[in-house]
């Protein structure tokens, strides 16, 4: 490849993560104006904050046009959209294709020409000029190298016309901050420092400083590579008033251990600092390179540092920094709104952030389909899960991933329990964790001098922060908190008590963090920049599990942000709640009934297509309704009590509507008046695992075969955890849309009871290899005769789990197990525990394994689907590699974009 | 319920033609292929009427030449067995009266004519003691398969409502059987694979044949739903997935006698008294007298039973299958009771139904077995039992 090549496809990765980028914003902007309350001076900010945002990631994108010759990007409509033009008239403009670069060119009359076609309301023009306005401003500014810093931080970037900053606190500080930039910038630095400012200031725009400021916090909190303030001196005297601030706080709040991380998060920010060149825009190239270079010896020194001084580095490290003798004292030390002590109120809430995330994640190896990388946002197959926050990422990205697990309330108390059960977590922390998941109110209390530190400290902070993830509908509200942190004296004081009782584990624990954190670091060989990104990412997924859980209702916070499963989970459920006394008692058939109206297909507004097939309970058609769908018609047995059928089968539609999983069929809902009686699911396309494996006999490799059992078992572990038991899980079941497994029919064996076909007294009808799918004990209770056997059948979760062993090893061999007997033998030797030989499976002792605990022969020997999933991601998997996440290669090109 | 449902070929319904009974024979010049059959015929160890009838049945069976759908027109429901129906139908071009059995497949058409293929094995399968074949087609997403209409219909249909079957019946019914199975060894090597009540025919014409044998084995891989039902004739060799061979087929009908001979499923086994109280102490006259008359034995009724009635009743809970197959393969093999049956035939079953196949006697030595030898010269009309039993007007003979 040449390095023109080499260079646009750079510049086109970055483009692309930059859009990335681009559309968490939209979307998040997006919810914060729909689902949240806009009167609210917290939501304002954070719209304001994330307009910005996107004003300069769209300007980076433009910057970027001239590297890629093209005008895909940035997406003209997703502009429009986002500035709040009607849709029609997006379409048009999109059709007469005119792109933001015309718009920009447009003069503000144009464009309110432009949208008078649409009848767009005067205020959308405006809106859109002023947008696009902002956006030339910001291009111009970049392209002009944008030196002063302290201009920029005047310009409002956003484009909603709530009431302006002035209204909040914190507006009131931004000129001071404003200046601070000057202040702070350190003339030592001279050489690097400019660049780094430049995108800084942009950034403090007096509308957002607050959120901006917590982003950058919460960035850190989980970035800090604990540099020692050694680090921090060697570059010299560039930031000659942070490092005493930083000792101070160590000292003072947390004379026993905790300064560790204070100083940690302190040194973070330094260490970004120093970053930020490398951040800068390219025109700075040739200072970057250096930079960065210099960086990393920064960097590595920093990491032996560390290492030298061991648990209690922190401390040493502090000691042999001349910042030592530094006179500031901690009971003061909340005065500091000086200049020179802006950083440590910052450090404060760092640290007391950092404190909280402490948590390393637990990372258990998973194949994560259909979601993204939190990290760098790259499809991920192969990948590591956190147990608590569901954070998710590469392998390769794990090692960048903050050691900072952001744990919902509910599981700090059982996690600080458990620890100190283990003797391995002090009891100070507990008061962080609170802390953290602790309400917004404390950290609303911010006194306005700290605040104007905090800008400062942002302002320093502010090229790293230039990711523009963190405009996270959340940031409002855990910006306040942060912010407040500094300020709130009680906390701190209620955390350094606590924390004096134990001091002996502190310090070790925190070393350990903290060291960990850089090696993996230097070992994945990723910049500094990478890190900072992927701890953005890291940041966002958490702060959205905070944020639910923090806000306590007010929920301005949470809006469309779904990288954390159990925030989705915990929104689904609340929705749910609402018509939830089904989920939960359902015996109650009135409110059941009620319910299940949201479900009621009215039988004539379904188009009935071709039958697909015919099953046990019925023959499925294809059909129309908004849309293919599939319609399971359900034969109804005439003789029985049409009323007791009736509420059978409501039953059953109760306990469907309460599934929402990726890798089950979606419900739609169901007709329930009789006799039309039907169920009606979303269309599996693509072939059953039964079609691939039986007819056309393909043989899967291991990597596919694993990945399909884990989505298999994902989605059988969401049902079981909502309750519901399969109870007729095989590979006729499961469908393969594309790479995605789809689960269906779960749940509706009972139903079979509903339907007479084929009813006879004396003989047990079997389907064509169900046999192999049941579990001893069902086998075992099989029934011919008068008792129509099958609905009494006792079906449990690890009947699922046997089930699934089955499919597992159709998957390995390609056939059924006990194929060619007849069933009469396979009854007699599944009942006696009898299994089918393993002999033919090409695998190694591994794979048996799973087969053999799931094929276990009592029930409680069988695992529980996260434990199969686990034991499959084990398993070897051969050449699966995807190439390493891109942000280790790319990381250097991608440096720019987080400085716009 | 209907009770007849288990029953394949269900002869209640009034019996139209039966073939080779219809006296159009030899209207057609004896083609080789005819001529190559009686050869053929000549080989096997039957009598004159049997080769007769044989015969005639071939020469009838040129008249159908290829089946097709369209030609047969349904007359009535035999029964509907394992995996399909049976209709009684009216083979227009010929005015044939068959037993089409249906089998619904889902598959491919490769698939469906390797089974049409390997069915056309049944075309040489001429025997008196195998139900005969007319052809076989695929129409409509079903096999069919033409066969010979027996007009007595299946034994387990004759046990259901004769209650018992006498032993002098049950001893040519064991020749005809043991003959069938020994034509199918000797002469196709093939084993049978399902012998049951329900898969043994019988006419009014005193014909006993067995149907419904394992000749196709794409035919036994594609039969979409199988049916395990109350009773199992499954060897325990089998059930437990070992080697199995036509030793199998001896358990299977030695079971079978057994069931029919007490009127009931013998597992679990009924509890001596109850048998004792169903068999009177004359029972060897008895039964003479009903293999005659089709006399119904007495305590045949079924609610003097007092263990797991027969199919369609309501009877007190059934066995899992589970226990059921268990049983068989672990408990001791059903027998018959002492004094209520000749020697030589408890003797007969009791070699049928050791558990262990090397124990078990083998074909030949059944045939030469005392049982089957008095069987074989008794005087039974079999015939004219059918008809009583059956209810079968006696207007052909």
């Amino acid at each position: 490849m040449t390095d023109a090549e080499n260079e646009y496809q750079r510049a086109l990765n970055e483009i692309r993560t930059v859009q990335s980028v681009i559309d968490n914003n939209v979307q998040a902007l997006e919810g914060l104006r729909t689902q949240c309350a806009t009167t609210e001076e917290v939501t304002q900010k954070a719209i304001r904050d994330t307009e910005s945002k996107l004003i300069k990631l769209f300007s980076r994108v433009i910057l970027m046009r001239d590297k890629l010759k093209s005008d895909e990007y940035p997406k003209t409509n997703q502009w429009l959209a986002v500035v709040g033009v009607s849709d029609e008239a997006i379409k048009d403009i999109m059709q007469r294709n005119i792109t933001i670069y015309n718009l920009m060119d447009m003069s503000e009359d144009g464009i309110i020409n432009l949208l008078q076609r649409y009848d767009c309301p005067d205020e959308e023009s405006k809106r859109l000029s002023l947008a696009l306005r902002n956006l030339k401003l910001w291009t111009e500014r970049q392209k002009s190298g944008g030196n002063n810093t302290t201009n920029d931080s005047d310009i409002e970037l956003h484009w909603s016309s709530y009431k302006s900053a002035a209204s909040s606190p914190y507006s009131d500080h931004s000129p001071k901050y404003g200046s601070r930039p000057s202040t702070s910038s350190l003339p030592s630095d001279a050489h690097t420092l400019p660049p780094q400012q430049m995108p800084v200031s942009p950034q403090s725009t007096p509308s957002s400083p607050v959120p901006r400021s917590h982003y950058q916090q919460d960035r850190f909190r989980y970035t800090p590579p604990p540099t020692p303030p050694i680090v921090r001196q060697k570059p010299g005297s560039k930031c000659p008033n942070t490092p005493p601030p930083q000792k101070t706080s160590r000292m003072q709040l947390f004379p026993e251990n905790q300064p560790l991380t204070r100083s940690k998060s302190q040194e973070s920010n330094l260490a970004n600092r120093i970053i930020d060149p490398m951040v800068r825009p390219n025109k700075n190239k040739p200072e970057m390179l250096n930079l960065s270079g210099s960086h990393e010896i920064l960097y590595a020194r920093r990491l032996s540092a560390e290492s030298e001084a061991g648990g209690s580095s922190r401390g040493h490290s502090g000691h042999s920094s001349p910042m030592i003798t530094s006179p500031v004292h901690s009971p003061p030390y909340q005065g500091h709104g000086g200049e020179n002590t802006l950083t440590v109120p910052s450090l404060k809430g760092h640290m007391s952030g950092q404190m909280m995330h402490k948590i390393n994640h637990r990372f258990s190896s998973k194949i994560i389909i259909g979601s993204n990388c939190d990290i760098c946002h790259k499809y991920v197959v192969f990948g590591k899960v956190c147990k608590y926050c569901r954070f998710k990422c590469h392998k390769d990205c794990a090692s960048r991933a903050a050691p900072a697990c952001c744990l919902p309330s509910e599981y700090v108390d059982t996690f600080i329990a458990f620890m100190e059960e283990q003797g391995t977590y002090p009891n100070q922390n507990k008061d962080n964790f609170h802390y953290m998941t602790g309400s917004p109110n404390t950290a609303r209390r911010t006194t306005t001098p700290n605040l104007s530190l905090q800008n400062n400290q942002s302002e320093l902070i502010r090229p790293v922060m230039s990711v523009p993830m963190m405009q996270r509908p959340d940031s409002s509200s855990a910006s306040s908190c942060n912010s407040s942190t500094p300020s709130s004296p009680a906390l701190m004081m209620s955390s350094t008590t606590v924390a004096s009782p134990s001091p002996g584990p502190s310090p070790k624990m925190q070393s350990s963090h903290l060291f960990q954190f850089p090696d993996i670091h230097v070992s994945t060989d990723t910049t500094q920049t990478d890190q900072v990104m992927s701890n953005d990412v890291d940041h966002e997924s958490h702060s959205d599990v905070v944020s639910t859980i923090t806000s306590n209702g007010s929920d301005k916070t949470l809006v469309g942000s779904n990288n954390s499963e159990q925030t989705l989970l915990g929104r689904v459920d609340s929705v749910d709640s609402q018509d939830d006394p089904l989920g939960h008692s359902f015996k109650r058939v009135n409110s059941l009934s009620v319910t299940l109206k949201e479900w009621d297909i009215p039988y004539e507004q379904l188009q009935i297509g071709d039958p697909i097939g015919t099953g046990r309970f019925g023959t499925v058609y294809r059909g129309q309704w908004h849309g293919d769908v599939a319609i399971k018609m359900l034969h109804m047995d005439p003789d029985t009590d049409n009323q007791a059928q009736l509420s059978a089968f409501k039953l059953e539609v109760a306990m469907l509507r309460k599934t929402r999983h990726e890798n089950l069929v979606l419900f739609m809902g169901a007709c329930m008046k009789p006799p039309h009686l039907a169920i009606v699911t979303s269309l599996c396309k693509g072939h059953s695992l039964y079609t691939y494996i039986h007819v056309r006999k393909e043989k899967f490799l291991m990597n596919k075969i694993i990945i399909i059992a884990q989505q298999v078992a994902q989605g059988m572990g969401y049902l079981h955890a909502k309750g519901i038991i399969h109870k007729d899980l095989k590979t006729k079941n499961i469908f393969i849309d594309k790479d995605k497994v789809v689960i269906s029919d779960f749940g509706l064996f009972n139903v079979t009871k509903l339907c007479h076909f084929n009813r006879r007294t004396d003989e047990l009808q079997i389907p064509p290899g169900w046999l192999c799918y049941l579990s001893p004990e069902i086998i075992r209770s099989l029934q011919a005769g008068s008792t129509y056997g099958k609905s009494d059948l006792p079906f449990t979760e690890k009947s699922d789990v046997y089930a699934f062993g089955t499919v597992w090893y159709e998957l390995l061999t390609g056939e059924w197990p006990f194929k060619n007997f007849p069933p009469e033998c396979i009854i007699w030797k599944v009942g006696r525990g009898v299994k089918q030989s393993l002999g033919n499976i090409v695998g190694s002792r591994d794979v048996k394994d799973v087969l053999i605990m799931c094929w276990s022969f009592h029930n409680e020997d069988r695992p529980k689907f996260s434990q199969i999933l686990k034991a499959i991601y084990r398993l070897p998997k051969k050449p699966f590699q995807r190439s390493p996440s891109h942000p280790i290669s790319l990381s250097r090109s991608a440096d720019p974009l987080y400085t716009a | 319920m209907n009770p007849m449902k288990k029953n394949k070929l269900n002869l209640t319904l009034p019996s139209g033609v039966v073939p080779g009974a219809d006296g159009h024979e030899g209207s057609e010049k004896p083609n080789p292929n005819i001529e190559s059959l009686t050869k053929k015929l000549k080989e096997l160890d039957i009598d004159d009427q049997q080769r007769e009838r044989l015969e005639q049945f071939l020469t009838q069976k040129q008249k159908v030449g290829e089946l097709t759908a369209d030609d047969c027109e349904k007359m009535g429901e035999l029964g509907a067995g394992n995996g399909g129906v049976v209709l009684k139908v009216l083979h227009k071009p010929s005015s044939l009266v068959m037993a089409r059995k249906l089998i619904h497949l889902e598959i491919k058409p490769a698939v469906r004519n390797q089974i049409i293929r390997e069915l056309k094995v049944l075309h040489e399968c001429n025997s008196p003691y195998i139900v005969g074949f007319y052809g076989a087609f695929y129409s409509d997403g079903e096999i069919s398969i033409c066969m010979e209409y027996m007009d007595g219909g299946s034994l387990d249909l004759i046990l259901k409502k004769a209650g018992r079957i006498p032993e002098p019946i049950l001893g040519k019914i064991t020749v005809a059987v043991l003959k069938g199975l020994i034509y199918l060894r000797e002469k196709h090597s093939i084993m049978h694979r399902d012998v049951k009540p329900s898969n043994i025919l019988v006419n009014s014409r005193g014909e006993i044949k067995i149907c419904d044998f394992g000749v196709s084995g794409q035919l036994i891989d594609s039969m979409a739903n199988s049916f395990v039902g109350t009773r199992s004739y499954m060897s325990p060799e089998r059930l437990q997935g070992t080697h199995y061979s036509v030793q199998s087929d001896i358990w299977s009908m030695g079971l079978s006698l057994v069931e029919m001979a007490i009127g009931r499923y013998p597992i679990p086994p009924p509890d001596p008294k109850d048998l004792a109280s169903i068999f009177g102490e004359s029972v060897i006259e008895e039964h003479l007298e009903a293999s005659k008359t089709g006399k119904t034995l007495k305590g045949t009724n079924r609610n003097s039973f007092n263990f797991p009635s027969p199919p369609g009743s309501d009877g007190p809970r059934p066995m899992a299958i589970f226990e059921l197959l268990d049983y068989i393969v672990n408990e001791p093999p059903p027998t018959l009771p002492k004094g209520k049956f000749s020697t030589e035939f408890i003797d007969f079953v009791d070699k049928c139904l050791k558990k262990n196949p090397q124990e078990r006697a083998d074909l030949h030595s059944l045939m030469s077995h005392v049982f089957v030898k008095k069987s074989e010269n008794e005087d039974v009309d079999i015939g004219n039992w059918v008809r009583k039993v059956m209810n079968i007007k006696d207007d052909k003979y």
